[in-house]
């Protein structure tokens, strides 16, 4: 990475998130690993920082869960696998999205109160 | 399916970065930035698929998989200290494998009989004060009313088991018969293959003559023939009929009632006629119950002590309570063993803890060692968890070899220690190594291993990195893990100590009784044994008519010097009657025996006062008996000259004309030593009163005893001629030479002492690694100190002494309070330690004198290697 790049800050992905932020991705319609990530950048502006190679962890975990379920897909001459999101996936997706809201709520009375 | 996985998860992350790429030419870069720009995006690809794999279904058995061969790697790489994890490992389980084995069988696997935990054995518990003694032998009386009043226990009597004779088939046979009642097999629960038991009716006294047979001797002796139910059997010498053959494998109560008779499994069981008188007016019968359903232990107790009070209230007890009890009946016939093989089993639990602990201290020095790896490994990043699981997998690893190995180890000994004594363990059929064993077995090996495996493992992955790697290779550091591993020796050498003494005491009783001098020329004696529990010898004359002429033909036999008969050869007791002084009030009991004329000349005894049988001591003369030294002493001690004096035995007076020296007798009971001299009466067989004969002979074999010069090869053909041409129907059982006698009687001191020199020979070898480990490993580790120290001008010898003195200081502190620990231990041993004080002191010394010789050359031997020691390659070494 060269320092050039770094001209604006970028937020770290808070410990957890990253599940919410796949989720929610695959809410919309189901896509592949690469797609995913893409789309990500192009919601956050860039904003997030993610390392890619932790994405695919993720998606296992979350597939071995059941929240996820997976298809190969021929795209283009290429094998691609998609993901979707299952039933438990949606009810998940609801969850860990109220459990955030409550956080970030809870974030935002104490930097406002304690000024 | 592992190959899939991979090839779909490359197809995944290869179709992602093959996308990156195209979209960075997309954007204008040429095609080998565009990849770089993808790849450095992604960050690290192994990583990322590594984290991915351990998600993957079924994983762990992979990583273990990986694990073990890590291990296998890292035990191959150092092969002394597998050897020596392993050795010791098999070495501890081994023996305790044989020994729990034997646990097992004796007092906690379930006795060969249906629903076995509802059968009692009838026992009467002497108490005084805090004392209490439990008497497993009932008398005719006692057994009466528990048959006829007891409602709430179904009950049968049982007695000794004895040699008879079998005719059948042209040949005689002296085959085991054991006497049992009426609803004996009912009660154990096993029926009769072939026919049915004996009825209440037939079981009475001068009943009908009848036997079942084991399944054995009507296989062996009448060929599978069912047609032999019903027929009649030619059996100490008159016609049984035979109501019933037992199944295969049907295992009798071991029969040793009043520790007479033999021990071997019978071949036939005959009615025992249960009385009050005769044989039931003493303690001779064993009762044994099964509680009616729905009946406690409690409630049968409750209602035999309200059925027995009369009686207990009438017999003298000495000013002992007596209380009826219907103890577990596995429980009351080992009840006599417990002590003896819990003592055995507390050794090898003993040998197993020092076992561990020297399995600890390799552990750690292993730990000590593999630090720099180690922490090498963590430096480079891998995680706390992956090594401390590569650790256990090792620990897994050992455990499971070394129990395999362990397991082989017992097995051979499991045989060695049955043959050390076969009858007590066999008690209730063959003894082997069972499933449930190996597994409790396998399990202590796993948790041995795995707790003396990973506390060096976490105790490793702890370590400051830093300071691992600067210095564990150069190892002055090892004084901190040190003092734990000095621990660890001192513990081992204490216990071993307490092994060594213990062993000590166990072989010195054991050699005192071998050595004592039995009171009799044991060279050149060759006995043999025929049963006259025969009808055709009921009669005192009978038996004396038969042996005078046999005797007659045995010492024509060349190579002969004299023979006589007895009712038991020396080292075996005789019958316990009660005998008294004529004229005084002294009574008591002594070890009554029969005898030929020529039977003190035969064992070449002394004559110390008066005079020897001789054939003019006949049924015609005055009664006359010899005593021995013993009774002289305990009854006759105010007489101004025992000869002359009369005893009455029997209700019969004897005249006493001789006295002779002790000879060793086992006597069994009256809280005597393994073997001992014991107030003796003999008296001419001739005179010998005929009700007592016949019962004598019931419950021992009389033995021909002769004395020859040198070997004689052909003795026992010769003497089976003998017997045959003054009654052809009588065989002799079997042929023993004197010393076999005096085996016998030993057999439990000598399997002890060999037990525990094998234990105590194994806790010296642990101490002797324990130590040797010690001091080699900080050889080791010091070697760089060494050297420096050694180029500045020190002499080797200072450096050996350095060396060595840290392990013979431990072991001197180990021994010391090895031997403080071994003063407590022994009175736990005071039962079965004879001629010599628990604590004595030789032993003591002994002990100590051997594990400082042993420690000593355990500590020399690493510390020699400094002798060698080249300081320039030391120093050049790292």
């Amino acid at each position: 990475m060269t320092r050039h790049e770094l001209e604006q800050p970028e937020a770290e992905l808070l410990q957890g998130t990253l599940d919410l932020l796949i989720l929610k991705v695959l809410a919309l319609e189901p896509l592949h690993g690469y797609g995913i990530m893409q789309r990500l950048k192009q919601i956050t502006h860039d904003a997030l920082q993610i390392r890619q190679g932790s994405l695919y962890p993720a998606l296992y975990r979350l597939e071995k869960r059941g929240f996820l379920k997976a298809t190969w897909k021929n795209i283009a001459g290429r094998d691609a696998k998609f993901y979707a999101l299952t039933k438990a996936g949606e009810r998940k997706l609801e969850s860990e999205r109220a459990g955030w809201e409550r956080l970030s709520a809870a974030v935002r009375l104490v930097l406002e109160t304690a000024k | 399916m592992r190959k899939r996985f991979e090839k779909r998860l490359d197809a995944e992350l290869q179709f992602h970065l093959d996308a990156a790429i195209e979209a960075y030419i997309a954007e204008g870069l040429p095609p080998a930035e565009a990849r770089r720009r993808a790849l450095v995006d992604f960050g690290a690809i192994e990583l990322a698929k590594d984290e991915v794999r351990d998600l993957r279904p079924l994983h762990w058995l992979e990583v273990i998989g990986r694990d073990l061969r890590y291990a296998v790697r890292q035990l191959r790489k150092n092969p002394t200290f597998t050897m020596t994890v392993l050795a010791t490992l098999s070495l501890c389980i081994g023996a305790n494998t044989a020994i729990y084995t034997i646990v097992d069988a004796l007092f906690f696997k379930p006795l060969p009989y249906p629903d076995p935990s509802r059968l009692v054995l009838l026992s009467t518990v002497f108490s005084k004060g805090g004392a209490f003694d439990v008497d497993t032998s009932q008398d005719g009386f006692q057994w009466e009313l528990v048959r006829d009043h007891a409602s709430l226990v179904d009950s049968a009597v049982y007695s000794g088991a004895a040699g008879v004779n079998l005719v059948a088939a042209g040949r005689v046979e002296y085959v085991i018969d054991q006497r049992v009642s009426a609803n004996y097999f009912h009660v154990l629960g096993i029926e009769p293959l072939i026919g049915r038991e004996f009825t209440r009716q037939e079981d009475v006294p001068n009943g009908p003559r009848l036997a079942i047979l084991s399944y054995g001797l009507w296989q062996r002796v009448f060929h599978g023939d069912s047609t032999i139910v019903g027929r009649t059997i030619d059996l100490r010498g008159t016609p049984y009929t035979v109501t019933g053959i037992m199944p295969p494998g049907f295992r009798s109560l071991p029969a040793g009632v009043g520790d007479i008779g033999t021990d071997a499994p019978p071949d036939v069981w005959t009615p025992l006629h249960p009385t009050h008188s005769g044989e039931g007016s003493g303690d001779n019968y064993g009762v044994v119950g099964r509680l009616k359903p729905g009946v406690t232990a409690a409630q049968a107790k409750g209602q035999l002590n309200s059925i027995l009070h009369d009686y207990f209230a009438r017999k003298h007890h000495r000013g002992m309570a007596a209380e009826e009890e219907a103890i577990p009946l596995q429980n009351g016939l080992t009840y006599d063993l417990r002590s003896g093989v819990h003592l055995m089993w507390g050794a090898a639990l003993l040998v197993l803890v020092i076992g561990c602990v020297n399995i600890a201290g390799l552990m750690l020095a292993r730990s000590a060692t593999r630090s720099r790896e180690i922490g090498t490994r963590m430096a480079l990043g891998a995680g706390r968890v992956r090594v401390i699981s590569e650790l256990f997998a090792e620990a897994l690893l050992l455990a499971m070899l070394g129990g395999t190995l362990g397991l082989a180890v017992g097995y051979g000994a499991l045989e060695g220690l049955i043959r050390l004594n076969p009858n007590e363990f066999n008690m209730f059929g063959p003894v082997h190594l069972g499933l449930r064993v190996i597994a409790i077995m396998v399990t202590i090996s796993i948790a041995t291993s795995i707790l003396f495996g990973l506390f060096p493992a976490f105790e490793a992955t702890t370590v400051d990195l830093r300071s691992a790697l600067a210095e564990a290779g150069r190892g002055s550091t090892g004084s901190r893990r040190q003092w734990k591993r000095q621990l660890l020796v001192f513990a081992e050498v204490t216990l071993g100590v307490v092994l060594v003494v213990a062993a000590g005491l166990l072989v010195r009783t054991f050699s005192i009784l071998v050595n004592a001098s039995p009171g009799f020329d044991p060279n050149h004696v060759i006995t043999a044994t025929a049963s006259l529990q025969d009808a055709r010898y009921a009669t005192a004359a009978a038996g004396a008519r038969l042996f005078r002429e046999s005797l007659e033909r045995v010492r024509q036999i060349p190579g002969v010097e004299s023979a006589a008969v007895a009712l038991t050869p020396p080292y075996a007791r005789a019958l316990n009657e009660g005998v008294q002084i004529v004229g005084t009030d002294k009574s008591g009991p002594t070890n009554f025996t029969y005898a030929t004329p020529g039977l003190f000349e035969t064992l070449r005894m002394h004559l110390l006062q008066g005079r020897l049988f001789t054939e003019a001591d006949n049924a015609d003369g005055a009664r006359v008996a010899v005593v021995n030294e013993s009774f002289v002493k305990r009854y006759l001690r105010d007489e101004p000259n025992p000869l002359g004096s009369s005893i009455r035995i029997e209700n019969k007076i004897w005249r006493i004309i001789g006295v002779v020296n002790d000879v060793e007798v086992k006597m069994g009971w009256g809280g005597r030593g393994p073997i001992d001299r014991f107030a003796g009466v003999f008296v001419p067989v001739d005179q010998f009163p005929d009700g007592i004969f016949a019962m004598a002979n019931v419950w021992f074999s009389p033995v021909w005893i002769v004395r020859t010069h040198g070997d004689v090869p052909s003795l026992p053909e010769s003497m089976r001629h003998a017997l045959q041409a003054v009654d052809p129907r009588l065989p002799f059982s079997s042929f023993q030479s004197i010393a076999a006698f005096r085996g016998a009687s030993l057999k439990q001191q000598r399997y002890r002492a060999t037990l525990f020199s094998a234990f105590a020979g194994l806790a010296i070898l642990l101490c002797a690694l324990g130590v040797y480990g010690l001091i080699a490993q900080s050889v080791a580790q010091r070697t760089r100190e060494f050297g420096i120290r050694l180029a500045l001008g020190a002499t080797s010898q200072d450096l050996i002494r350095n060396a060595v003195l840290p392990g013979i200081t431990l072991s001197l502190a180990g021994i010391a309070c090895g031997l403080v620990l071994s003063a407590f231990a022994a009175r736990l041993l005071k039962s079965v330690v004879w001629g010599i004080a628990p604590t004595d002191i030789t032993t003591f010394v002994t002990a100590a004198t051997l594990l400082i010789i042993v420690a000593a050359l355990a500590s020399l031997i690493p510390g020699l290697r400094l002798v060698k020691l080249d300081p320039a390659q030391t120093l050049r070494g790292e």
